[in-house]
């Protein structure tokens, strides 16, 4: 196991296209955070770490995950292709050694790749004041740490692809086309049942639905059970105000006040959704790897 | 015994590959396998090495059973490969590292120590030519020092049985010249090399025996002196005889053609030297010429492939 992981994590970091991805996301949080600083007057330490959280994850979760599924959905039919899987695996290696090597290579990498965009995100945080407190600095590593979790599932899930389409270019489309129904497509669809079956239901209430949906449904999808999370960063306390109009009537209405809670909190709280994202990689992984070791490589 | 493959049977899809083949390679013996595109002989040589599933049969290597009945025994063929070196057909190796890293990190699949390995890959670096390019990326190597790179890299662990999947493809005739002083140099160190090659000249060259593999079967398994004679004794005959006598032999198939009003040329299937002796003595006979044509192992091959599509067709 150790010799496929040697291999790939030299490939790995040898790849310019990861670190050309890492680059451009840092350059796209570079305007996120001067934007922040200069409407930083504003906005309180908490509220600059949900807005933070929402926009990196978001960013990274796009530019990342389609390098991850492409990745996974190359890893092995690329190899067969170039014939080097053939001239590894003529070595002294099991197959099971080669793959697991491969695959956990491939996540130090991109957990590499995670742990130089949270230095970015720690000094964009410093730039504009935000004083990074113990809370603070938790909430980045463990949002970051999900944001790795999300990545190897799409790893796997392009690992799945790779030993079940033979040519590399169809695996290569195929993990895009995949990456983005999961993006646009599948998340519509939540919504729109969600909202059909919401009737007069609280904001709390069309989320939860929209939870049980996605957990449901969309079980399949890294995003979905992310997005699931990250939505529980905030709690929404419901607040009933009472006013007088004009002419005396008075009205009741409830609005909702928005507390941070934390990153920890919104995986406590979705731990299902969370272990879905471990079931899930799992579950991809484990049947590649099934393929991987009846397959003919050649 | 160092490769004994017993009833292979491959089949992808309604394609058969291998049709119970078997075949035996003995210890230091340079085995040539041959056989015409599509004939079965990766398919063979990707089984031994457990790259590919057949669905029936035995492979034996060193003497371990590594393969039978659709299932490999993982910690006999891991074993097994230790003793392995293994050059494929149309491979590339990984661009973004050197020949001397490639070989570094291979010979670590071995367990080799460090400096052994750097020893080890420096000779080889040597050997094949390819020392003065050693720091450079494999991506950026020509097609032939690639082939040689390949080459290098089967020998990392000084292989047992040394298997190369068409070893000569893309090289250069300095190459090839190599290549042959390295298979020659295999054997005199008594190790086994078994390789695959439509290049039937340099099987011709360095192999002891040769096996010829059409549609998923051997045909024949001997050395290239037997094969020869066995080819020579069915039609290497031509004789031109001068005699006013009705010509007649017995107990041999040949054909004969009159040329003049007493010359014939004479077509032998099987050697007639005797006979024709014979009739010389008793009938007061002249030969004219006799030609023994040798024939060359390609075209011994295309006739086995000839007959073999003849004998499908029927």
């Amino acid at each position: 196991m150790m010799w496929g992981f040697q291999l790939e994590l030299k490939k790995g970091l040898r790849t310019k296209k990861i670190w050309a991805v890492i680059v451009i996301l840092s350059l796209i949080y570079v305007p996120f955070f001067y934007l922040l600083k200069r409407s930083s007057e504003e906005l309180t330490a908490t509220s600059v770490m949900g807005l933070t959280i929402s926009f990196v994850s978001g960013m990274a979760m796009f530019f990342l995950g389609i390098v991850a599924i492409v990745v996974g959905a190359t890893a092995i039919n690329g190899e067969i292709e170039k014939g080097t899987l053939r001239v590894a695996l003529s070595k002294k290696i099991t197959r099971s050694g080669y793959i697991l090597g491969k695959f956990l290579a491939q996540i130090t990498v991109f957990g590499i790749a995670i742990l130089l965009a949270t230095l970015v995100e720690f000094a964009g945080m410093l730039y504009i004041g935000v004083n990074l407190t113990g809370g603070l600095v938790r909430d980045l590593l463990l949002i970051n740490l999900l944001l790795l979790v999300v990545m190897v599932e799409f790893v796997a899930m392009g690992y799945l692809l790779s030993t079940f389409l033979k040519s590399s270019g169809t695996a290569l489309g195929t993990g895009i086309a995949v990456f983005f129904i999961l993006l646009i497509f599948v998340p519509l669809v939540i919504s729109y049942q969600a909202y059909t079956h919401s009737g007069n239901m609280s904001i709390n209430g069309v989320q939860n639905l929209s939870d049980e949906y996605n957990t449901k449904y969309a079980f399949y999808s890294p995003m979905a059970q992310f997005n699931v999370i990250t939505g529980h960063l905030s709690k929404m306390n419901p607040v009933n105000r009472t006013i007088t109009d004009s002419m005396g009537n008075t009205r009741t209405y409830t609005t909702y006040n928005e507390t941070y809670q934390g990153v920890a909190y919104a995986i406590r709280k979705r731990w299902v959704n969370t272990v879905l994202l471990f079931l899930m990689t799992a579950v991809y992984f484990g049947v590649a790897m099934v393929r991987f070791l009846r397959m003919d490589l050649r | 015994m160092v490769l004994k493959i017993e009833n292979l049977v491959k089949r992808y899809g309604s394609l058969t590959a291998l049709n119970r083949l078997s075949l035996e390679v003995r210890r230091g013996q340079v085995y040539g396998f041959l056989g015409p595109n599509g004939a079965g002989k990766s398919t063979t040589i990707l089984s031994t090495l457990g790259l590919i599933y057949p669905q029936e049969g035995r492979i034996e290597l060193f003497g371990e059973e590594i393969f039978r009945q659709g299932r490999y025994n993982e910690g006999k063929l891991v074993d097994a490969k230790g003793k392995v070196g293994y050059m494929p057909e149309h491979a590339t190796l990984w661009e973004f590292l050197t020949p001397l890293q490639t070989l570094d990190i291979l010979g670590q699949s071995f367990g080799i120590p460090k400096h052994e390995r750097l020893k080890r890959a420096r000779e080889l670096l040597e050997e094949v030519n390819l020392w003065d390019v050693k720091d450079r990326k494999v991506g950026k190597l020509s097609k032939g020092m690639r082939q040689r790179l390949l080459l290098a890299q089967a020998l990392i662990n000084d292989p047992e049985l040394l298997i190369l999947d068409e070893p000569m493809t893309g090289l250069d005739p300095r190459g090839i010249a190599e290549f042959k002083d390295i298979i020659k140099e295999q054997r005199k160190n008594g190790k086994t090399v078994f390789f695959s090659s439509h290049i039937l000249a340099h099987v011709e060259e360095v192999c002891d025996t040769v096996g010829v593999i059409v549609r998923g079967k051997l045909r024949v398994e001997d050395s290239i002196d037997n094969i020869k004679s066995d080819f020579l004794r069915k039609g290497g005959y031509l004789i031109l005889l001068e005699t006013s006598k009705p010509v007649n032999f017995e107990g041999v198939e040949w054909k004969i053609e009159r040329v003049s009003e007493t010359k014939y040329k004479i077509k032998a299937a099987t050697d007639i030297r005797e006979q024709v002796n014979d009739f010389v003595w008793e009938q007061g006979a002249k030969i004219l010429q006799l030609m023994v044509r040798v024939p060359s192992l390609e075209e011994i091959f295309l006739r086995m492939v000839k007959e073999e599509e003849g004998e499908h067709s029927h």
